[in-house]
């Protein structure tokens, strides 16, 4: 291959899947950090999540094929939150402590199930969209890799 | 998408690397276009079809045409 000068190196250019494979193990190891209140490398961690969550939206320099697998890991992100969203509104519905619930279940007796309390923890739903994104992310990566013969 | 690109590739005797490195993509890239898996992006198309100085239409097949 002739000498090109300003090439970037394959490292250079591959730079940005590193980053969110990198961020993939931080944020796997996040969740029981956080659930079992470990708090020693919990910032380390917890910064390297958010930067692989970074690298799937600052793509400027990436290739397209990156930004398609992020473009699925942001799908799955996506439908996950559609569902948490569409069970909050059920929970919501159905607790008689909610104006609407209260209504709906005919009772003069406002006595709340506590199904909301469930989704007031925003940290730990942050937490585990950032696994869903990876997981979208990496379902699509392994899935191109099926019956294909890459180079190493 | 079908297309040509592991051929042409080929004939000259290019690894994925080196093509990936006269696309400037990464070499999972090129891997993920040749077998099918990723469609490249007008642009990128562009680009491999004056790398080899031939037709987007003459390297990738949507199995659209007679």
């Amino acid at each position: 291959m002739p000498y090109r000068p300003y090439t970037s190196s394959e490292s250079q250019r591959s730079y940005a899947y590193k980053y969110v494979w990198f961020g993939a193990a931080c944020s796997v190891a996040l969740l029981p950090l956080y659930l079992f209140g470990v708090r020693g490398p919990y910032g380390l961690i917890f910064g390297g999540a958010v930067g692989g969550l970074l690298a799937s939206t600052l793509t400027g320099r990436a290739d397209d094929y990156f930004r398609s697998l992020c473009a699925n890991g942001h799908r799955w992100v996506v439908f996950a939150l559609s569902l948490y969203m569409f069970a909050g509104f059920t929970l919501y519905l159905f607790d008689v402590a909610t104006p609407s619930g209260h209504d709906l279940s005919g009772s003069s007796e406002a006595a709340s199930v506590g199904g909301m309390a469930l989704f007031f923890d925003g940290h730990l739903v942050g937490i585990i969209l950032t696994i869903v994104y990876h997981a979208g992310y990496g379902y699509q990566w392994l899935r191109d890799r099926v019956g294909s013969d890459e180079e190493t | 998408m079908k297309n040509r690109l592991k051929v042409l590739r080929a004939e000259r005797d290019w690894s994925q690397a080196e093509l990936a490195g006269r696309l400037d993509v990464s070499r999972q890239a090129v891997n993920a276009i040749e077998t099918g898996k990723h469609d490249p992006s007008l642009p990128l198309a562009f680009r491999i079809a004056r790398l080899f100085d031939m037709r987007i239409e003459d390297i990738f097949d949507d199995g659209e045409s007679a």
